[in-house]
């Protein structure tokens, strides 16, 4: 039976001002340590549908993640330091005079006489943060993009090792580069704007823009370079070019996620940016479902909240008298081997490729 | 040039426009779509094909028969710019081709299909097809996520003209399933509906009939001529189920070890002594 044209888009309305109204519940009456995990939900969603887009719907097995985080990070961070912060802040070497002077919230609040009208100068800073995470989400496509072009000119073969290469260098570089990223110490006191507001609207931003892609029939492009690239070129796709523009437009929200992160814990230095950060996305990705939009979202709730709870066990455990001690590291220990298991026994993931649908609540809600 | 083997050949082509021999080319119709000139491949030391001259007249359903392993397959690949031939040219619509890249060899209106089947196995039949669509798009990507109207229509037309191709392979019942779950004659169905997705002026079928039984292949090749009747192609396909070959095609050309040995209507190549000894075989004849 037909279903009224309108209804997929009202639902869709209605769900989005839910979770805002929901938010606002949780922006009110949840203590400091709840809301941190809601907004670490978000962030590591965008990151998971980042991945699985270039991943799972293109099918190309990129180890990168902690790169363009990393890369999205320190743009947006050095963006809306304050002078006086960055000035205090960079202790081995001064930081580079035109990087002291940029602080975007600043500039903004000046631009605007936000001096003597307190609301202008917050929505200034708003719009300074807005722009700081825009810029460090395109900062890191740019980087995507260059990585893209020669490794995947070459067929994306050793695109694992060629990206897993390219994160390390990224890492050096903002170890070494330390008039621009005071380099080993790392940033602190990073202005705390991540809220809720700003990681949940990003989140529903990146889910719209990959769903509106993936609903099109570039989506269908894509699927159709990841399930048979000689096919694919033989229907007349440009598979070197899809395969870039997926790279690139992952390498954007993985940027985006890594600017919110940065923002959100308020602190960043290089040894964050290894590979297990690529890891714990990788795992949200292929716990969900990879080439599922509805997994990612599913796959980054019950690993971030897993990741939460697991802290149990690296912390002194005292059970019946007895006291065990924490085991650093032990969390991941236990994740490598949920990963082996799903790989072992639930390869698909828990949604496989299927997506939640309108049409499936309808369904089961009207069976008795 | 290749003089005393075209003696030998059942190179009496009606206009002269098919050709197996280099001493036919000089009498080409300028209504071919498609002409190899001495096309050779080499793969290390093996030769695949060698000095192949081809020229398929508009409109045609023509074949390219010979043994296992006799280049064939070679010849398409190098057709869809898969290979680049080691020696010679492959002309489309009066243009040089060969090196270029698959993707735009397909634009130019060239589309295949595959001996072992290769379709978007995870993806349905539906969006396989609308795949193929894809290249007659006008909007792009970054247009997709601001919603415009236009992106809108071109989306929806591109459903319902890729639904009608299915239903013209009488595949709109399972429009939506998983098209590595069809059956096997449903599968080649399918690629051959994605690759009229792309709107191509030549079509070149590998293997068709290959699993089908009788009543499949007999159906199989209904569909072949009324696909070329109603999409206005040339066809060209590889077969080696020779009630098939014999029924749909009027020009045949026959490759052995790479080397053309024989090109002509179907009766003249059933009753060529070398085609019989290389491929076809005594029993052929006899039931014939
Ligand atoms: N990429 C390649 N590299 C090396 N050798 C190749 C390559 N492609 C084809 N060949 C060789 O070329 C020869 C012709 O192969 P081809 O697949 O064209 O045969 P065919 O006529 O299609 O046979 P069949 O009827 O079995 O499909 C074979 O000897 C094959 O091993
Ligand atoms: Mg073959």
């Amino acid at each position: 039976m037909k279903s009224h044209p309108l209804r997929d888009p009202v639902c869709n309305l209605a769900s989005i001002i839910l979770l805002f109204v929901l938010l606002y519940i949780a922006e009110e009456y949840l203590d400091l340590y709840n809301k941190r995990i809601l907004n670490l939900v978000a962030i590591n969603t965008i990151l998971a549908l980042s991945l699985n887009l270039i991943y799972g719907f293109t099918g190309m097995f990129s180890l990168g993640h902690a790169g363009f985080m990393a890369v999205g990070a320190y743009v947006c961070t050095l963006l809306i330091l304050t002078p006086g912060q960055k000035k205090s802040m960079w202790m081995l070497e001064p930081i580079q005079p035109w990087l002291e002077q940029l602080s975007f919230p600043l500039q903004l609040s000046n631009l605007f006489g936000g001096a003597n009208n307190p609301a202008l100068h917050e929505f200034a800073v708003q719009l300074g943060f807005f722009g700081a995470v825009l810029l460090g989400g395109l900062a890191a496509a740019i980087f995507g993009l260059f990585i893209a072009l020669p490794v995947l000119r070459l067929g994306g073969d050793y695109l694992g090792i060629a990206t897993l290469g390219f994160a390390e260098i990224i890492r050096v570089l903002i170890t070494n580069l330390t008039p621009i990223t005071n380099g080993a110490l790392g940033i602190k006191g990073i202005p705390n704007h991540a809220t809720l507001w700003w990681n949940f609207g990003w989140l529903v931003f990146t889910l719209y823009f990959i769903i509106a892609l993936m609903r099109s029939n570039v989506g269908n492009v894509f699927k159709a370079v990841r399930d048979d690239e000689i096919a694919a070129k033989t229907m007349g796709v440009n598979s070197f070019f899809y395969r870039v523009l997926a790279f690139t437009i992952g390498a954007f929200f993985a940027g985006v996620g890594g600017a919110l992160m940065a923002a959100l814990l308020s602190t960043i230095d290089p040894k964050m940016y290894v590979m297990m950060l690529t890891f714990n996305v990788l795992m949200m990705v292929v716990a969900g479902g990879l080439g599922s939009i509805t997994g990612s979202i599913i796959g980054s709730i019950v690993i971030t909240v897993m990741l939460e709870w697991l802290r149990i066990v690296e912390s002194p455990l005292n059970i019946f008298g007895f006291t065990l001690n924490g085991i650093p590291g032990m969390r991941m220990v236990i994740f490598s081997v949920l990963l082996l298991l799903i790989i072992l026994f639930r390869r698909e993931g828990l949604m496989g490729t299927r997506e939640f649908s309108w049409d499936f609540v309808f369904r089961t809600g009207r069976k008795p | 040039m290749s003089a005393p083997r075209a003696g030998t050949l059942a190179a009496k082509t009606e206009a002269g426009q098919y050709s197996c021999a280099g001493a036919l080319q000089d009498q080409q119709s300028s209504a071919d779509i498609l002409r190899l000139r001495e096309v050779s491949m080499r793969f290390g030391g093996v030769t695949a094909v060698s000095e192949l001259d081809m020229s398929l007249p508009q409109g045609t359903i023509a074949g390219l028969i010979g043994p296992n392993g006799a280049g064939k397959t070679t010849v398409f690949n190098i057709i869809t710019g898969f290979y680049t031939p080691t020696l010679g040219e492959v002309r489309f619509k009066d243009k040089n081709i060969s090196g270029v890249a698959p993707h735009r060899i397909c634009k130019q209106g060239i589309a295949r299909t595959f001996q072992n089947i290769r379709l978007f196995s995870g993806m349905s039949a539906l969006e396989n097809v609308m795949v193929g669509g894809h290249l007659r798009q006008k909007s792009s990507w970054w247009m997709v996520p601001f919603q415009l109207p236009s992106v809108h229509r071109e989306q929806r037309e591109l459903r319902e003209k890729s639904m009608l191709l299915l239903q013209a392979l009488g595949l709109e019942k399972v429009a939506h399933q998983p098209a590595g779950s069809l059956p096997y004659g449903a599968q080649r169905r399918l690629e051959i509906a994605r690759a009229l997705a792309t709107n191509p002026s030549l079509m070149l079928l590998d293997e068709p009939a290959a699993g089908m039984n009788p009543q499949e292949s007999s159906e199989l090749m209904r569909l072949i001529r009324r696909v070329r009747d109603d999409f206005d192609l040339t066809i060209l396909l590889i077969e080696h189920d020779m009630k098939v070959v014999m029924g749909v095609c009027s020009h045949l050309w026959v490759l052995e070890y790479g080397i053309c040995i024989a090109s002509g209507d179907p009766a003249s190549i059933r009753s060529n002594e070398r085609v019989i000894k290389a491929y076809l075989g005594q029993e052929y004849r006899h039931n014939a």
